[in-house]
């Protein structure tokens, strides 16, 4: 039955049914990009573990704590291994890299996330120069196996100048994509060339027996060193890449705000377009209560008419978002991927808001069409 | 002619326009008996849609009463109202009112939809419907694909399709031109005399209301004749 009454109310003003489910698609379609790239903005991509601690300086995200202090967690009772790093900021200048060049000590092992081969691995331990090249890294300098590259870096070498050189011995993934765009190299060669900032690391990354230890031992270590002029940030990495990016800002709450007032506008078209509808069926429906619909049926098909309409739209924006979220992955050349995508919660996230901009919408026009008295809108025919 | 089938007793109709109370129909009796087919007429205002509005269900009395077959209708609620109507009257209008996104077999359905029969039943009691109106060979045509005439045939075809025993025609001829108005009129007749339907028509036409088997002028809410 409604089916029918759906059909007819929505296809008397088709080109406004058509505009109405455009301009919800295309604010689902929004809202499916939006939220497919919010990990990028938030930190709170897949495949951060629990179990992984990650300390760095409090007070500053490229600051430095000491080498001490990865001696300290590692006589910490639940922490089972500890791998520690330091960033070499390279030049773009008479360098070859323009990656992000990371010096590397410790237990590599644990930081699954950069996936290589035992054979690799070995042979960059093996090695004091070694560097590891991020696959699609390689790919774009074509760099390959064996190759000698050069880093114009900030930090000076013990021969007094700038200039790092490394040998590739080896390639790593890693999901996402974009951590590939970089190089590792040895710690302990960076650390005992270089002439500033010495017995300093970035991060120390410690992985805990369980995952349920990793919040009072990254309490630990920030009580141990809170007074101190060395003072660190730990977490589990789950929570700690989301709150370093909040330090650029909310994010998440902006894309809120722009997702809110575009449902909000939504809203108010979906709201005027139903009234404006069920005001020109004014006869059409008084004719159906005649014929014996009762006030309750009127109500539900107003509703479902609108449920459907704003369906179609949430459907077709969010089927536009999941054909483009490929799409935009290949573009970035792999560089997003792991990093862009829609969750079924976010799926669902966008039905439940579209089921609710739906009843918002249509409940007054719902309303009035329950109240309408037949012989007062045949009268005024 | 048989039994009454619409007892209408001391029936009154009362409006509230701006603190002022309108009296429409007042204190007004009527029987109209079974196979019936009744002309109301009167100047504007004189009751004559009220009157044809409480007789088919679709308002209720401020006070009095309106039997209709052994019913109380003035003592039903709206939803009780609605599922009476759906399967007792049909609805005849001037303006034939019918929703015009849907093709002539679609409308004719719409009483229908309420009821349990099955697709394939439906189709049957429409193509029923059609044919009686002799419209059945433009089951697929929109109304706007339709003459004034064929629109108020497929209406007509509504107001069938759910069998029921009385036919309300709110000036059913008062959109169309002499021929074609003549020929509702005697399709009303058929429908009456043929198919026993109890006709009550409002109409400012006399040559429509000469077609009635009884003609009732009204006049300030009371019946003159």
């Amino acid at each position: 039955m409604y089916w029918t009454l759906i059909k007819a109310g929505v296809l008397r003003k088709k080109v406004r049914s058509v505009l109405t489910v455009l301009s919800v698609s295309i604010a689902f379609l929004l809202f499916g990009l939006l939220q497919a790239a919010s990990p990028i903005f938030t930190g709170q991509m897949d495949g951060l573990r629990a179990d992984l601690v990650m300390t760095m300086s409090r007070y500053s995200m490229v600051g430095k704590i000491p080498y001490s202090h990865v001696e300290f967690i590692k006589e910490i009772e639940e922490v089972e291994s500890v791998l520690y790093m330091d960033y070499i900021t390279s030049v773009s200048q008479d360098s070859m890299l323009d990656g992000i060049t990371v010096a590397m000590g410790g237990d590599i092992e644990i930081y699954e996330r950069f996936k290589i081969s035992n054979e690799d691995l070995k042979a960059f331990k093996n090695l004091k120069i070694g560097a590891l090249v991020g696959e699609a890294f390689a790919i774009e300098k074509d760099i390959s196996i064996g190759d000698r590259v050069f880093v114009k870096s900030l930090s000076m070498n013990a021969d007094g100048t700038y200039d790092w050189e490394f040998e590739v011995v080896g390639l790593y993934n890693s999901s996402p994509k974009a951590d590939e765009m970089g190089i590792v190299v040895n710690y302990d060669y960076f650390e005992d060339s270089r002439i500033s900032d010495k017995g300093t690391v970035a991060v120390i990354v410690s992985k805990v027996s369980n995952p349920e230890f990793a919040d009072v031992i990254s309490q630990k270590i920030d009580d141990e060193f809170t007074n101190s002029s060395w003072a660190t940030r730990s977490g589990p990495e789950s929570q700690l890449a989301a709150s370093m990016m909040a330090e650029f800002g909310d994010i998440e709450l902006i894309i809120n705000a722009i997702l809110s007032a575009v449902f909000f506008t939504i809203l108010l078209v979906t709201g005027n377009t139903i009234s404006q509808s069920v005001r020109e069926r004014t006869t059409d429906l008084a004719v159906l209560k005649t014929l014996g619909y009762q006030d309750n049926q009127i109500f539900i098909m107003v509703l479902l008419e609108a449920l459907f309409l704003i369906l179609l739209g949430v459907f077709t924006g969010l089927g536009m978002s999941l054909l483009s979220i490929p799409a935009i992955n290949a573009a970035s050349g792999g560089l997003i991927e792991g990093l862009f995508f829609l969750t079924t919660e976010k799926l669902l996230l966008a039905c439940f808001i579209g089921v609710l901009v739906s009843f918002v919408s249509s409940i007054m026009p719902a309303y009035k069409a329950l109240n309408l008295k037949v012989v007062d809108a045949l009268r005024s025919d | 002619m048989s039994e009454t089938l619409i007892k209408v007793e001391n029936v009154n109709k009362t409006y509230q326009r701006g603190g002022e109370t309108l009296t429409v129909l007042d204190g007004l009796n009527l029987d109209v008996p079974n196979q019936d087919f009744l002309a109301l007429m009167g100047p504007s205002g004189s009751g004559k849609s009220t009157l044809l509005n409480l007789m088919g269900g679709l308002d209720t009395p401020t006070s009095g009463g309106i039997g209709i077959n052994g019913v109380q209708l003035d003592q039903m609620n709206a939803k009780q109202l609605s599922s009476w109507r759906s399967s007792n009257v049909g609805f005849i209008f001037q303006f034939y009112n019918l929703l015009p996104v849907l093709t002539a077999d679609k409308n004719v359905e719409l009483p229908l939809l309420l009821t349990n029969l099955s697709k394939s039943q439906r189709k049957d009691h429409v193509l029923t419907a059609m044919k009686a109106v002799g419209i059945d060979d433009r089951s697929d045509h929109k109304p706007n694909e339709l003459s004034g005439g064929q629109q108020q045939r497929v209406a007509i075809a509504r107001a069938l399709v759910s069998d029921p025993d009385i036919l309300v025609c709110d000036e059913p001829t008062g959109d169309l031109d002499r021929n074609t108005a003549t020929e509702i009129l005697e399709l009303l007749k058929i429908l009456n005399e043929d198919h026993g339907k109890t006709i009550i028509m409002v109409t400012h036409d006399p040559v429509a209301a000469e077609s009635a088997k009884r003609v009732l002028h009204l006049d300030k809410g009371k019946l003159t004749d």
